[in-house]
Order: C-alpha cells, then structure tokens, then sequence
C-alpha cells in the first residue's frame, strides 16, 4: 500500500506534521509486508500558498497515486478531495514519519472521518443545542 | 507551536483587548508572535501601543489580480451596441463589474467590484483583457514593549481580497515564529465569519471565542461556533462585559456547558478598559488589577492545549 | 464611481436613482470598525423615522445579521442566493486540465488519469472554468450560498412603516459579496414599484413583501447596515447610496478606522457624515481632528447611556433624544435634497 505521510522534514526520522495543507513535506512510502520501500520526499509547494493549499496537497497525493494519508488536522476542503479520490486518512500521532508507519501497519492508526455536519453541503454547523 | 485565533463573529465584543493582554501575559514566559488578521480596520498594534510608523519595516503586498480593458483590442464597437452576444465580457462577469459605455462604445470595468477571476479574459474572442497584479495591501512588522514582534496587515482602501492577504500575514508571521522558535501564535481576527475570518480560523490549533451578554452577540456567536465547527476546532470562550446583563451572562454559561464549549473566563464591564485604550496600553499594563482576570484566562487555555494534546 | 476626489469636494446629490413618485433617500450606515453601533443607530434611525414616514431597513451585514433580532421582526423568507457551480461531463472531458489552470481558487482538482472534479466549498463560482473548457465539458450548476429573508415589527406601539429585508451568508462560504449584492438588489428593486423581483419561479407558500405591501406609496427612505471592515461585502452594500453614515466611537480605534472608511467614501464619491456614539467615553477631540481634516460633518454625538447597553442587552430598540434629532437632521437633508432636487428640474 502506498502511504503519504504529512511531514515536517524529508525523511522516516522527521516528525510528523500536524498540519495538512501547509506541511513542509510530503513522504511517500510504499508499505510492504511491514517493511518501508521507495522512501520519497515531496516539498510541498503549498506551504506558502495564497489559499486552496489543502487542496493542492491532496492533489499531490492524488497524483502520487497514494491509497492513504497521515496527518494531523485536515481541513473540509481537502477532506473533500482525498475522499473524492478514495484515499483514506489516518489521524497521526506525535512522533516521527517512522513511528506513524509503524502503527498504521499495526492497526493502531485512528481513522480519521470528518464529522457530517448540518444539513446538505457540511455547512450551518448545525449540531450545537440552542 | 500552537496557533489561537481570537474570533466573535460580532464586532467590538474586545477581541483586539483580550489578544493584546492574553499576549502580554503569554509573552512573560513563553515566545510568541501577534498576528492582526483584521487587515481591512487593523488595531491590535494599536491596542498594544505602536504606532504605524513605529513598525521595522513595512513591504508591499500583491496578492490581488484585477482586469485591464485594451481599448485597441477590444472590437466591441464594430458590432452593434445594442446586440449583447458580442459583449462576450459582461456577460461572463458574475461580479456585475463590467458595463456598458454607450459614449464610449466600449465595455467598462468598475476596479471596486472586480475580483480578478479571470472569466473575463477567456470569454473575449480578441485577448483584449488582461489581469494585471494590483499592490493591493501592505504587510508591517514590528516590536511591542512587551516583547514580542506582531505582525500586521492593511489592505488598501477599495481593493478585495483580505482573504490573501490574511494568508500572507500568516505565513510571514510562520517565518518570524520559525526565527525565534515561538510557542505561541495568537490571531486576532476580523468581525464577521466571511473569507478573512475563514483564513484566519483555517489550519488554527485553538479558537478562543469572545462573546458578550447580548442577543445579538450570542446570535453572531452561534454562527462562528459553525465556523469552528465546519472546520472541526477546539474552542473556548470568554464572556466579555458580564456585568451588562448578568441573567443573560447565567444564560450564555449555561449554553457554554450544554454544548461542552469551556469558559476559559469573564471580564467585567469597566470603563477603565476604554481608558487602557485611550492611552495604548493592553488592559493588563494600565490597570494590573486586570491581571488576575487574565492569567486565568491564559491558564485555561494552556490547560485546555493540554487536555485536547495540542 | 471612479477617480479619487480632492478632498472636501462633494458630488451632488444624485437625483436620477430615485423613485419617480417619492424621493427614496437610500442611506448606508456604516463605519469601519466593529461594535461601534452601527445596527443600534440603524435600527434606531429606522423606528425614528418610520413615525412619520415609509422606511425599509437592509441589514447588510450578511454574515452576522442583527437587526432582526433587535426589531424583534417577523421573519420570512424570500429567496435562496445561488451562485454557479459548474458540473462535468465525462463523456465530454478529454482531461485536458484547461479548467483547472484556470480557477484561481484552486476549486478544480485535477488529478492525473482521473477527470477533474470541484470541491464545491472553494469555487467562488466565477465560470472561468467554464470559458476554459475547449470541449464543452461544463455546464452551470447551482449552488446555495445564503437566503433573503424579509420581516415587520410586531410590537403593538411600532409603526407599520418600518420593513426590515435582511440576507445571512451560509456559515463556512467567503462569497459574502455576493450575498450582499443580492440583498441589496432584492431590496431595491422592492422600492422600485415596476420592476418587482419575479414571482413565478417562487414557492407559493412563501408570504413576500410583494403580497402584503402596499408598494404603490413607495419608500421614503432605505436605510443600508453595513458590516464592519472596508472591503468588498461593505462596498457592495454602499453602492449608489444618497448618503453614508460613518459610525464611529471616540478611541484610537475608532479614530483610525473612522479615516479609512472615510477614505472609501471618497473613491466611491458618496457624500458622508460622521455619527460618534459612546461620545462621552473617550476623546471626542479625537473624531472632531477627523471631522476637520476630512472636511466630513460630525452631525450626531450620542451620548453612552446605560440604558442604551441595557435595552441591548434584551433586544429592545433604543428610543433616545439623540436618535430623535438624527431622525429630524436626516429628515432635513433629505427634504432639502428633494428642494434642491426640484429647482433642478
């Protein structure tokens, strides 16, 4: 399985960023039987973006042909791409690119789902009381 | 570092007063950075006491575009002026920013309401527009009293666009952040939940949201509690001028706990915050009577960062 | 609308926007900074005048709309806010990726090997991408992004002359210009008796001003409530009005807010006035320096009164001897602009 992974450096031992749209790196892994292959770092040219950099993103990851993500918070507009494209994320954990693989390979990776919100087009907000 | 946006959806609740003292007192023992995302009435710098000219350095923003008309290209004129499927350009613009010139005979594009979208330019058969950058705001930086450095943004009167502009402040507050290894990165937004707000609010760690006892103030919060919402935030809240109306203060306490949204505190209504204003001090250094109230508002936060492993 | 005057030079009055049976005075208050009173003053205006005369009241302000609460209105609504949101054809794609070099929202996504799609909270819905497109592959779809609503006071001692049209942005969308465009189109095109907003493609049950106004007496006055800010939503709002209120209050804050606005209404060449409320907390001497340099009037200091925050606090409008004499000092100007308007005939 192809994994990307947002990253704040360019290698396994980098941290894992926190961030989607604005991560410094991307690095693609092919996860093989539990073994790391084909290591690649992609600068993320959105860091600085002017706006849509979430959705930039994923569309890197799209183009990498990537099947899931780890990272930190992804905002709604990419949230939409990469579920357009049918890949699916995985909330990181605090740690390195490695530690991430590690237990997404175990299982123990959350699943990330955006919570369906209000009516219609994930607007309004609506699920607060009054 | 961990990113806070100051929001309210209503204007004039005390966002600018409650960033600059949560500021102030974060800045004792922590590195921070102060970012104005309101970057079409900026006053934060004020509120901590800087004047304009006082900033290190000020630079010139283009992140606008914006439609330029070439009288020469455009054939508009040799057909006839009353039939509209030749003024293939005002039909594409969905801004309603370009008209017809009846004495000039040719298409007119009002520079207020064009948004730089590009239709325009791909809808004329004769490449007679073209998008030109505009210098649309400027970016300053400087150094408080107190401390730290705040990044400041001020879009020029009549362009659009604040949106950008509040990504552009962001990311030159991300490279002062990365300078002096800051821990803290407090937004100040804009009044509303439109795009300037959106920017500032997006790829936030925190939300502290500043209310009032109003109904009108809670009206406005509930729709930017969507806003944090929509993008899936924590956030906090602080009752600004309780004393006001103090039932509907019980009432907003009450909605707080209902909806699992912390109080991360309440500031009374004085006048002297007016009077720290006047003077262009944060609340916190003109009446140090006012810290008590604000180190537990810092302290709720930084636990809150805590809790939700931030 | 273009060119920046000199400062202190005034464009007349402009005469020719208003309706052919009443002189509709349409007035934006607006003001820069956030909660210096703007739907207070607005809303308070509006009762004022609606004594004696016919007043719609906009609430512009799309994405934090009040003045229905402090009115305590009715509410119904009007009509949906659609923009363009373009939908693909497959068959038709050749997954060029024209489309998507064109939007400057980066709404398109096009990814290799795969046809483009739009992540319909980003597109602004300008259509470039449509004009992009070689093979006709868009088409125009639609997208919500916000509602007009419309309400009356109900309160028994408040004046049937007073109707409030007000529009709300949907809560994540940044194309608050466009619903404030709407709004204020809506709204206009209510006072102009002839041209009616179209009925047919209307749910029946939706009750409209149309069917329950005599709109035949017109208006006499459209009072705009901005946002705060400078930028396009308040534009937007601000655009052909007779007259601009600047609201402001006596800080720094104020102060520099107050001069930006101001230098907005000069690009726009609207006449302007300064309005100071919360005029006993501060330094007045602050907006009087503002008021000078700019050659701008300051006709109304509104004194900070308990009560004002009081009456806030419970969403009652403010009725207070200071709105009363704004009331009378509009009703002046606008009389002397009908005089003025008549001896130019």
């Amino acid at each position: 399985m192809k994994v990307a992974i947002a990253s704040t450096g360019e290698g396994l031992d980098s941290q894992a960023s926190p961030v989607f749209g604005r991560c410094s790196h991307l690095v693609v892994v092919d996860v093989v039987d539990g073994d790391f292959k084909n290591v690649k770092a992609i600068p993320n040219p959105s860091v600085n973006a002017s706006g849509g950099a979430g959705i930039q993103t994923a569309r890197i990851v799209g183009d990498e042909k990537a099947e899931a993500v780890i990272s930190g918070s992804v905002g709604p507009n990419a949230f939409e791409v990469l579920n357009q494209l049918g890949i699916k994320v995985y909330k990181m954990v605090l740690g390195t690119v490695e530690e991430n693989l590690n237990l997404l390979s175990q299982g123990k990776l959350e699943g990330s789902t955006f919570p369906a919100r209000g009516s219609g087009m994930g607007r309004r907000g609506g699920q607060r009381s009054r | 570092m961990k990113t806070v946006t100051i929001l309210s959806g209503k204007g004039g609740t005390g966002k600018s007063t409650l960033t600059a003292s949560l500021a102030t007192l974060l800045a004792e023992k922590n590195e921070i950075v102060a970012v104005d995302c309101d970057a079409d009435a900026p006053n934060l710098a004020l509120v901590l006491g800087l004047e304009e000219e006082e900033f290190d350095t000020w630079e010139s923003l283009k992140t606008g575009e914006k439609a330029y008309l070439s009288s020469e290209k455009c054939q508009s004129r040799k057909f006839c002026p009353k039939c509209h499927a030749t003024k293939h350009c005002l039909d594409s613009c969905n801004y309603s920013a370009i008209t017809w010139n009846q004495d000039k005979g040719l298409p007119e594009i009002n520079e207020l309401l064009c948004t730089g979208c590009g239709a325009c330019l791909l809808a004329c058969p004769t490449q007679a527009i073209e998008l030109k950058k505009v210098d649309n705001a400027r970016i300053g930086v400087g150094k408080t009293k107190y401390g730290f450095p705040i990044v400041s943004g001020q879009l020029k009167v009549g362009e659009s666009g604040s949106g950008k502009v509040v990504n552009a402040l962001r990311n030159r507050a991300s490279e002062i952040a990365d300078k002096i290894n800051a821990d803290h990165m407090i937004l100040d937004a804009a009044a509303g939940i439109g795009c300037p707000v959106i920017a500032s609010v997006r790829g936030s760690d925190y939300i502290i949201l500043v209310t009032e006892p109003t109904p009108v103030a809670f009206s406005d919060l509930k729709r930017a509690i969507g806003l944090v919402d929509h993008f899936n935030i924590p956030c906090g809240a602080v009752i600004n001028k309780w004393g006001i109306n103090k039932d509907f203060s019980y009432h907003l306490q009450d909605y707080f706990q209902n909806n699992q949204i912390p109080l991360l505190g309440m500031i009374p209504y004085d006048i002297r915050f007016v009077k720290a204003l006047i003077n262009l001090k944060p609340a916190v250094v003109y009446e140090p009577n006012f810290r008590d109230i604000f180190s537990q508002i810092m302290e709720n936060y930084l636990s809150e960062i805590n809790i939700n492993q931030l | 609308m273009k060119g920046i005057l000199p400062r202190g030079s005034k464009k007349p009055f402009n005469f020719d926007i208003m309706n052919e049976n009443r002189k509709t005075m349409k007035i934006a208050i607006t003001g820069g900074k956030g909660g210096t009173g703007k739907s207070t003053i607005s809303t308070s205006l509006a009762s004022e005048l609606s004594n004696s005369n016919r007043v719609m009241l906009v609430d512009a302000d799309v994405e934090c709309p009040d003045d229905h609460i402090i009115l305590s209105t009715t509410q119904e609504k009007v009509e949906d806010v659609e923009t363009l949101l373009p939908t693909f054809d497959q068959e038709k794609c050749t997954q060029c990726s024209s489309c998507s070099e064109a939007c400057k929202e980066n709404a398109v996504v096009f990814v290799k090997d795969r046809y483009p799609f739009i992540v319909s909270g980003q597109c602004n819905g300008c259509g470039a991408c449509l004009y992009a497109c070689p093979s006709g592959a868009l088409q125009e779809g639609k997208q919500v992004v916000g509602t007009i609503y419309w309400g009356k006071c109900q309160r028994a001692n408040e004046s049937e002359n007073l109707i409030l049209v007000w529009g709300e942005i949907e809560i994540g969308c940044e194309n608050t210009s466009l619903v404030v465009k709407s709004t204020r189109d809506y709204a206009l095109n209510l006072i102009s008796s002839t041209t009616l907003p179209d009925s047919d493609s209307k749910d029946d049950l939706i009750k409209s001003p149309e069917d329950s106004l005599p709109l035949d007496s017109g208006f006499d006055y459209v009072l705009v409530d901005t946002a705060a800010g400078t930028h396009c939503n308040v534009i937007n709002a601000m655009i052909d009005v007779d007259l601009a209120l600047a609201v402001t209050e006596p800080t720094p804050l104020g102060k520099h807010d107050l001069e930006l606005i101001i230098s907005l209404l000069e690009i726009m060449e609207t006449p302007a006035q300064i309005i100071v409320n919360k005029s006993d907390r501060g330094d007045l001497n602050l907006i009087r320096n503002v008021s000078e340099n700019f050659n701008i009037p300051l006709i109304q200091e509104i004194p900070y009164e308990k009560d004002i925050m009081k009456k806030q606090s419970r969403s009652q409008p403010v009725t207070y001897e200071s709105f009363k004499e704004l009331a009378d000092s509009i009703s002046d100007l606008h009389n002397t602009m009908i005089g003025e308007g008549r001896m130019h005939q």
